[in-house]
């Protein structure tokens, strides 16, 4: 059967709690240690943050890994030349939906945020990038307007959407929900759920039943605030409520390569 | 169902499982610990004068099924059921459970365990489907739900106010801290100390417009503030922030040296800055600039 697919963002999101930083050679190792858990796409980092870390994922990309390299991005043409330029395979674009976000964080109006998420996926796709589309704060949007720019980015040839509970607010009934309604439009859909309420694994369970494929978790759940979905914690409670989805995944392997994570980045849980 | 008129009511356990890990609780911390409870508008397990029956089952049918609770609500004097377990779904039949105390005339009670890390998903659930008795546990101590990250999950995604004043959490963490002998998880949610804690360029960006745009409610609620870290993952205008804070003075070439040096430093480092090394780091830049 068709195995859920994990999308870490350990190097990411993960890196991106506050308080934590990797050199690049701490970042190759944990890449490497994900690559044998059997990850499917490793999200790398941020190219835009420097050009250390550019050159950081561009190495992670040569290892050569079984895992495909992906790289987060903003909705801005620098930010996906970066990106480009680290010859990631897959581009993240990251698109904020919610009022509060389109109005106070980048200023703009939902006719400017449409014209540049087009020339950013456009850019993007001319270079022969997949891509994947996150709905930043999705969880605070009204789902109308989630799946209207669900359908804009899908006739641009996007294939997968990420939706993600940026403050951690969605409840497992709420996900299934929106979960459902997204898998509707016909991508590939994936969810990337915070814990602030101590719901990330559940709600992440929930995407699953309504038929996300793929999940984003950190290693012990590391991650901005109360953190992310844990790996470790999802597959096991996945193996419990779908063992079919997720019977290439190996808990002890999984848990091994979780000590070895966090003792890599000198953080205890 | 009928559940939806009556008063919430929050128990919390915490006390029981403490005492039952053999925890160093004294008469004072007791006390103590049980007014936090009382400010937070939440039921101390102990104090319960009900006569409870408390069963574990995977299931609504597995209820149904169970002899023993059939022959104990049979004999009467049974007032209340508390169900424990309930974690094979991730929105168990609360109908049926439901129209299974109301056949016996008392008060159904949902205490949801943490096996598969949805124990409280399943008590905001409950809430949702009617269910207005739920027992959860400071900390998930003993495998039950949060009791932290309930009434949070009230407040955020129902609007129930339990208590007027939140900031009972802190104290509770800081008598759980002492009466275990561990500190709580940095970034458990709802109480864990670094959970305000913002770094990156993104998220410091927009907090500075509005708080509310990185954070799922203002930690003042809880009792905590917010604290700009600044390390690898810092912006321009997170670093202005800090050095306003500070009291240092800039302009637009330190703060480009400055940010190069901090990044440098911080991933050289493998972690965030303190203070102290930033006032560092931006005499250098003065020095040279």
């Amino acid at each position: 059967m068709e195995q859920l697919r994990l999308v870490d963002t350990t190097l990411r999101d993960g890196e991106q709690r506050a308080g934590i930083a990797l050199s690049a050679m701490n970042k190759l190792r944990i890449a490497a240690i994900l690559d044998e858990c059997g990850i499917y796409q490793i999200e790398a980092g941020v190219p835009a943050i420097s050009a250390v870390e550019a050159d950081t994922i561009r190495s992670i990309k040569r290892l050569g890994l079984h895992a495909h390299i992906s790289t987060w991005n903003r909705m801005t043409l620098p930010d996906i030349e970066a990106s480009i330029a680290c010859g990631a395979d897959l581009l993240h674009i990251c698109v904020p939906t919610s009022d509060l976000h389109i109005k106070e964080k980048l200023n703009t109006t939902v006719e400017q945020l449409i014209e540049r998420m087009l020339a950013c996926v456009r850019y993007a796709k001319a270079a022969g990038r997949e891509i994947s589309i996150g709905f930043e704060d999705a969880s605070r949007t009204p789902l109308d307007f989630i799946m209207e720019m669900g359908a804009l980015v899908k006739a641009e040839g996007v294939t997968r959407l990420r939706y993600a509970d940026t403050v951690g607010i969605l409840s497992p009934r709420e996900c299934l929900r929106v979960t459902e309604k997204l898998c509707g439009l016909g991508l590939a859909v994936g969810i990337h759920a915070h814990n602030d309420l101590g719901m990330a694994v559940a709600n992440s369970l929930a995407a699953v039943q309504a038929g996300a494929g793929y999940i984003d978790v950190t290693f012990g759940g590391i991650g901005e605030r109360a953190g992310n979905c844990s790996c470790v914690n999802f597959i096991k409670s996945a193996k419990a409520l779908f063992p079919e989805l997720v019977e290439s995944y190996d808990i002890a392997l999984l848990q091994r390569a979780q000590e070895q994570i966090l003792g890599i980045m000198r953080f205890d849980l | 169902m009928s559940g939806k008129h009556t008063k919430l009511n929050i128990t919390d356990r915490s006390l029981e499982q403490l005492i039952l890990m053999g925890a160093h609780c004294t008469c004072e911390d007791k006390l103590a610990y049980r007014d936090c409870l009382r400010k937070l508008g939440v039921h101390c397990l102990e104090d319960s004068r009900q006569h409870i029956l408390e069963v574990s089952v995977p299931d609504a049918a597995a209820l149904e099924a169970n002899s023993e609770v059939y022959a104990a609500l049979s004999a009467g004097g049974i007032s209340v059921l508390r169900v424990t377990g309930l974690y094979g779904s991730l929105s168990p039949d609360w109908a049926s459970l439901h129209a299974f105390a109301e056949r016996y005339g008392i008060t159904l009670d949902i205490c949801p365990t943490d096996e598969l890390h949805t124990a409280c998903a399943l008590a905001i659930d409950a809430y949702a489907a009617g269910v207005r008795s739920i027992t959860v546990s400071f900390c998930g101590i003993g495998g039950y739900a949060p009791l932290e990250e309930v009434v949070a999950s009230l407040y955020v995604l129902h609007n129930v106010t339990l208590a007027e004043d939140y900031t009972a959490l802190r104290q509770l963490t800081t008598l759980y801290e002492k009466m275990t002998g561990q500190p709580v998880s940095r970034m458990k949610p709802v109480i864990g100390a670094d959970i305000f804690n913002y770094e990156s360029g993104i998220h410091a960006d927009g907090i500075s417009k509005n708080p509310s745009m990185y954070e799922p409610f203002p930690p003042a609620l809880v009792g905590m503030e917010r604290k700009l870290i600044i390390g690898k993952h810092s912006g321009r205008k997170s670093l202005c922030c800090k050095l306003d804070e500070l009291g240092l003075c800039y302009d637009d070439t330190l703060i480009e040296q400055l940010l190069n040096r901090v990044k440098t430093a911080s991933t050289d480092l493998g972690r965030s800055l303190t203070d102290s090394e930033l006032c560092m780091l931006h005499k250098c830049c003065r020095a040279e600039i």
